[in-house]
């Protein structure tokens, strides 16, 4: 038997969902993705337990699921580890993993090499769970409240079904580019992957495949 | 295909979805809990739990009463809520000779190996509706308890209730096998059982496929297929006799994460069948027999048997009709209710093409009008 630390077996404790926490995350979650670029939050009181971008992974994971943890979390909890012993899930690299969850910061290319599955099977296609600082519905004009003003961020416009006409939202921690490649991963449709952008605060927005993205402003840290 | 959503009655679906509750929540009898429906009707539970594929009475009772007694709409309760619980193992497999027996019939042999277990069964019952009151009942029901109780301690201290022998008796299929009258279709491999839960099964897929399919197909549908194939138009069975007729306890064991070896976690009922086909095809072996298998969850013999005999039906047909077709795709419960309860939502876009492709016809023969009818 291998001792767990203290913090580990806390975290894992505090990651386990109850079927009916399990149930009302898979409902926001759908949610989100039948109204791209609506917020939606997470259930308050699972999102405090854990960094809220692993809420989704550890309501819908089991041992049938290869999940990809990637980044680093300000707790320093080993976070990948507490979501394989919470949900017995597998875990895998981010370009076969069937969830991936990015806890920090992610690249173009690390989008690009998602699983996208194919026409036949779209269902292979991974769900990606991007964390981020803020989320804002509009196109970041006094996004924020005080205690970030200066936090970088961009603005993306948003087309596609569930969508009347387009929306703009406007996202911090999360850089253009790596919208710019979400955007070229889902241009054969119905292949592709459907993303959840989740706010430290538990806010969500999701991007599922269907949308079109594009950037329309970016400001960087310090610019205002 | 395309159907028009529903749409536009909100309010009208929102205060149907109410009636439904009001009436069912407030009806003025007595609140029907889990235990009464589990142990007074247990066996509408057994057949949910098995067409719901999971094994939870009390689930399955809560269930039928949120369902209010219709057993295809509990079914479809507990599969959906069943989607949403997560895996934690698998259970390492059980030989189907570690089942406890609580009933157990041969009908093929006077005396098999092992005993002819009648158990609870009204197989020998006339069929009388009994209109008897409620306190009569309970009278009955406090004689018939007393004695029961008697004998129990009567039977104490003479000869045990059933010995492990009795209680897992060896097969007929054993002594049929030694007498060299069975066809030996048994394989050396051991390929993975195909997962039903994960992956549709269509035609061509391994017996595994199909046999799932049947342990969690609608009981009725199953019944019907059968008897489709000996008064109805299919006949794909010769003459079926039952080998085995079995109702008990099978252990579900775990390994256990720490120790490695496996530890038993609970246990289920089924319900086991071995169906004897005699063989009579022109390029069968006609000397001997071959054995059909049914298992589903709880006490529901009519599926088992349909299941044994459809199983070995398919494997005699070998594809050459539709008959695996019809197993694998046309027996599910929530696929052909589901289908068919769709019929009532909205279709008005559906039908108004249908309509305006009439008219088109019309249009484009405008003779077929003024032609006498």
């Amino acid at each position: 038997m291998t001792t767990v630390s203290h913090d580990l077996a806390a975290a894992i404790v505090a990651a386990r969902l109850d079927p009916n926490e399990s149930q009302v995350v898979f409902r926001r979650l759908l949610d989100a993705l039948a109204r791209p670029g609506r917020m939606v939050w997470l259930p308050a009181d699972v999102a405090r337990r854990v960094p809220p971008a692993l809420v989704p992974i550890l309501a819908l994971c089991d041992l049938e699921v290869t999940c990809c943890v990637a980044g680093d979390h300000p707790t320093g909890v080993d976070w990948a580890e507490v979501v394989a012993v919470a949900t017995g899930a597998r875990r895998g690299e981010a370009h076969e993993a069937a969830w991936v969850v990015v806890l920090s910061s992610s690249s173009p290319h690390d989008v690009a090499q998602l699983r996208r599955g194919t026409a036949l099977a779209p269902e292979q296609g991974t769900r990606l769970v991007h964390a981020c600082r803020q989320l804002h519905v509009g196109d970041g004009e006094q996004p924020w409240s005080s205690d970030d003003p200066l936090e970088a961020h961009v603005t993306i416009e948003l087309r596609g079904p569930g969508v009347p006409d387009r929306r703009r939202i406007t996202v911090a921690g999360i850089k253009a580019d790596v919208f710019e490649a979400l955007s070229q991963v889902n241009e054969s449709f119905p292949a592709g992957v459907d993303t959840w952008l989740v706010a430290d605060s538990g806010a969500l927005i999701g991007l599922p495949r269907t949308t079109q993205i594009t950037v329309t402003a970016q400001t960087r840290r310090g610019a205002h | 295909m395309g159907y028009a959503a529903a749409r536009g009655g909100l309010d009208a679906i929102t205060a149907a979805e109410q009636l439904v509750r009001t009436l069912r929540l407030a009806a003025p009898s007595d609140w029907l809990d889990g235990d009464q429906i589990v142990e007074r009707l247990r066996l509408a539970v057994d057949r949910v739990m098995g067409e719901g594929g999971i094994w939870d009475e009390q689930l399955a009772a809560m269930a039928l009463r949120q369902a209010e007694g219709d057993l295809i709409e509990a079914a479809h309760l507990l599969r959906s809520y069943r989607s949403t619980l997560p895996r934690l193992a698998y259970s390492e497999p059980v030989e189907a000779d570690d089942l406890t027996v609580l009933r157990r019939i041969v009908p093929a042999f006077r005396n098999p190996p092992g005993p002819q277990l009648l158990g609870r069964t009204s197989d020998y019952t006339g069929r009388l509706l009994e209109l008897i009151d409620d306190d009569r009942a309970r009278e009955e029901a406090d004689k018939l308890t007393a004695a029961r109780r008697e004998r129990v301690r009567a039977a104490a201290g003479s000869a045990p209730a059933g010995t492990r022998d009795e209680r897992r008796p060896q097969r007929l299929m054993t002594l049929l096998r030694d007498m060299d009258l069975l066809v030996d279709r048994r394989r050396d491999d051991d390929p993975e059982p195909f997962d039903i839960t994960r992956v549709p099964a269509r035609p061509g897929a391994p017996r595994s496929a199909r046999l799932a399919t049947m342990a969690r197909a609608e009981t009725g549908a199953l019944v019907n297929l059968w008897y489709r194939n000996i008064l109805g138009p299919d006949g794909y069975l010769h003459e079926i006799t039952l080998g085995e007729v079995r109702h008990g306890w099978l252990p579900v064991p775990v390994v256990h994460p720490h120790t490695g070896h496996p530890v038993e976690v609970g246990r289920v009922r089924v319900t086991e069948v071995e169906a004897i086909e005699d063989l009579d095809g022109l390029e069968e072996d006609r000397t001997r027999f071959d054995v059909g298998y049914g298992l589903c969850f709880g006490h529901n013999e009519r599926k088992a048997i349909a299941m044994a005999n459809l199983d070995i039906a398919c494997d005699r047909d070998a594809g050459r009709s539709a008959l695996e077709q019809s197993v694998l795709l046309t027996t599910d419960g929530l696929d052909a209710a589901g289908f068919l309860e769709h019929l009532k939502l909205p279709h008005y876009v559906t039908f108004r093409s249908m309509v305006e492709r009439k008219m088109a016809v019309r249009a484009a023969r405008p003779a077929l009008q003024e032609e006498p009818s």
